[in-house]
């Protein structure tokens, strides 16, 4: 029907398309009423049967050439009174299907035009249906004298003129919908807005549709039930009537049919991203609105759309500023950091190379002093004392010295650490050995306190660790100078086990005064000083900071336990290899005391004695 | 025997005389100093000692340039150097060693543990 359609619109007019089917809904009605009108009389006589043919025949002869003349001759002939809505049509439709492409007012124009053009179709319709039905009833009354037969005829004419009237709509409505979508896709591809043109609502065609179907059912069952009614005329009537609803429905459907099929092609599209508007064919209200809030959704989720991926861009670009912001202000860490680097090395030279001379010739000092001076002197008397003294004063600046080199020394661990450039000479190592080593260093300084002895005990078959052995040793150092420091008399006991697990585990105890609960954890910062806790001088305040970055490097803990006057135990635990077994590293066995090496005790009852 | 102590710090070489006077004095070693690198070389060229004390940061020439020279001449096979330095780093030892160092010593240093050193080095131990 549709192709029919195209093939007469292209080669005469648009509006001239629209006649044949124009004209078979107005025989359809036609037959319609001219079954109602005969079922309705009891006879009719064959002058009337003559008239009423001639009459219908020539009416719809009437008509083909009324829509005929109305819609293309009379337009030609330059009669163009009533005409303007298909002339209108018709040049737009010329001008889009031929020149191709027409200017979105245009369009609009040519939108709006279609929108009335069925109801332009059922003011014709009522007209024709007039045309037909009064001379076709004023014929049969004047044969016929009978007003049952005027009011049948007045009925079957509205009957067929409604009909009619709605025939028309659906036909035209059905068949100009390819041009409206059409129209409203270029407009929308033009950038224009779509012009929310519609005709009559959905629900109230749904609504004849329905009225027809069940009027046709009516009718059928009146006439078989109350009329005489011979089984040709009842075959007609039941062909018309399915022929009918069957070019409604059929019409009707593939409408409806074509709209969900655009829309779901549309939402199909939307939702794969690409930004597709819907553009309907359909002339009914809810239809025409569904898809212009559609589109706006469209619209909006485009907008939406476009104005993230603009603020993805802005925030791409400000990203990468960033990201070119950090590379500088890293680069200009690097080059701080490098600049520290050098900074460090030059303090540590610079202030070693005076420190070499005042700890240098101090000794030298002490050594002529020792050596020249004190024995040319008498045993008594001022020189003596004041010999004496300058003894002491410089063995005062020595230690001081001393003192210096480890603060520096401690100043500059603790910067290597924290800046990642300490050498971590890391091997398999076994405790012992590094506890043997530790011993060795401080076992001068024990030596020269009588009353503290130093106790070993160590467990054998301890697992390996892997780490730096200089930076064990320089942490049981600090821990056992830390506790011959602050020890007066009794014991500092260094004693090594297996932990928990995966772990070793390393204590310094010694019988100090111990230190108070909240303490423990600060005596590990720097420079901190226990209050009221007395020690021999000396200290750097940085060894157990030292002691803490060092264990933490290597992944393990350390801590203090201690109790006010049961002294304190330093304890730190090593992640290990637990895969091999130990090493001999040198120390074997369950205790070995100070004592053996030489150390003088004072406290046989030691639990480190042997 | 001749000792040759190469330090820009004018004390530090007061230092190491005042704490080598004993083998001066005692074994009658010859104890001289130069004031930077390529004046210590050449007075090393000149006087072949047993003995060179070595700074490491001087002007000019550095302390393992001058460890490297020596090493590279065969005159003076006879000459050991020990690199007396502010520089602790566990690197830095190896360098200096590496230039052919017999001994690498930290300042600062106990002048005691120095004599020894010498002592044992020269084969002058008591």
């Amino acid at each position: 029907m549709l192709r029919a359609f195209r093939f007469i619109a292209e080669r005469t007019s648009y509006c001239f398309a629209f006649v044949p089917f124009v004209v078979l809904s107005g025989y359809f009605a036609a037959s319609y009423a001219f079954f109602i009108f005969y079922f309705s009389v009891e006879s009719l006589t064959p002058r009337t049967m003559g008239a009423f043919g001639v009459t219908l025949a020539g009416t719809l002869l009437l008509c083909t050439a009324l829509h005929a003349l109305g819609l293309g001759v009379l337009e030609s002939a330059g009669i163009r009174a009533g005409l303007a809505l298909p002339r209108r049509i018709n040049q737009g439709f010329l001008h889009f299907q031929r020149n191709g492409s027409s200017s979105p007012s245009d369009l609009t124009a040519l939108l709006r035009g279609l929108a009335r053009f069925p109801q332009y179709h059922m003011g014709l319709a009522v007209g024709i249906a007039l045309l037909v039905t009064v001379p076709s009833v004023a014929v049969e009354y004047v044969f016929s004298r009978s007003v049952r037969h005027l009011a049948a005829g007045i009925a079957g004419g509205l009957i067929a003129g409604v009909l009619y009237c709605y025939f028309c709509y659906v036909i035209t409505e059905a068949l100009s919908g390819e041009l409206r979508s059409a129209c409203r896709k270029e407009i929308a591809r033009q950038g224009g807005s779509v012009p929310g043109v519609y005709g009559i609502s959905l629900q109230r065609k749904i609504g004849f549709t329905v009225a027809v179907v069940f009027f046709s059912m009516l009718m059928l069952v009146y006439f078989l039930v109350f009329c005489r009614a011979s089984l040709v005329l009842t075959s007609g009537f039941l062909i018309t009537t399915f022929f009918t609803v069957a070019v409604l429905v059929s019409l009707y459907f593939r409408s409806v049919k074509a709209a969900f099929d655009e829309i779901l092609r549309t939402a199909r599209h939307v939702s794969q991203g690409r930004g597709e508007l819907l553009h309907l064919g359909s002339n009914e209200k809810e239809l025409v609105e569904f898809a212009e809030h559609f589109n706006d959704s469209v619209c909006e989720t485009i907008a939406l759309r476009e104005n993230l991926e603009v603020q993805v861009d802005e925030r791409t670009r400000e990203l990468s500023l960033k990201a070119k912001e950090l590379a500088e202000a890293n680069d200009r860490l690097l080059e701080l950091d490098r600049l520290k680097s050098r900074f460090l090395s030059s303090v540590s030279h610079e202030l070693r190379t005076p420190l070499t001379s005042i700890l240098g010739f101090s000794q030298i000092i002490l050594r002529d002093l020792e050596r020249a001076v004190l024995p040319v002197l008498p045993e008594s008397g001022k020189v003596r004392a004041k010999a004496d003294r300058i003894g002491t004063n410089v063995g005062v600046i020595r230690r001081e010295g001393e003192r210096l080199t480890r603060l520096i020394n401690g100043v500059l661990d603790l910067a290597r650490i924290e800046s990642g450039r300490m050498e971590w000479r890391d091997t398999w190592v076994g405790l012992n050995s590094c506890i043997e080593q530790a011993v060795q260093v401080v076992e001068g300084a024990f030596d020269r306190d009588p009353d503290v002895r130093l106790a070993v005990r160590t467990e054998s078959s301890l697992p390996q660790i892997f780490a730096d052995p200089d930076r064990i040793v320089q942490v049981l150092v600090n821990l056992l100078n830390n506790a011959l420091k602050f020890t007066r008399t009794g014991e500092v006991r260094v004693s090594s086990g297996k932990g928990d697990g995966r772990e070793v585990e390393l204590a310094v105890e010694d019988t100090g005064p111990g230190m108070p609960p909240e303490e423990l954890d600060r005596v590990f910062e720097r420079f901190h000083q226990v209050e009221g806790r007395e020690g021999r001088p000396g200290g750097t305040g940085l060894g157990l900071a030292i002691c803490r970055e060092i264990v933490e490097h290597y992944g393990g803990c350390i801590w203090a336990e201690s109790r006010i006057g049961q002294g304190c135990r330093f304890v730190f635990v090593l992640p290990a290899d637990d895969s091999g077994g130990e090493t001999f590293d040198g120390m074997p066995g369950s205790s070995k005391s100070k004592s053996e090496s030489g150390s003088k005790s004072k406290d046989p009852s030691s639990p480190g004695s042997p | 025997m001749k000792i040759v102590i190469v330090d820009d710090e004018r004390h530090v070489c007061s230092l190491l005389e005042q704490t080598l006077e004993e083998l001066e004095e005692e074994e009658g070693v010859v104890i001289l100093s130069a004031p930077d690198g390529e004046a210590g070389l050449a007075l090393i060229e000149k006087e072949r000692p047993s003995l060179v004390f070595l700074d490491i940061m001087m002007p000019g020439l550095n302390g393992y340039e001058v460890s490297r020279a020596v090493r590279q001449r065969p005159e003076l096979r006879g000459t050991q150097v020990i690199l007396l330095t502010a520089k602790g780093q566990e690197t830095d030892r190896e360098e200096g060693l590496a230039s052919g160092a017999v001994e690498y010593v930290t300042k600062p240093f106990d002048p005691d543990r120095v004599l020894l050193l010498a002592r044992k080095l020269l084969g002058l131990e008591k």
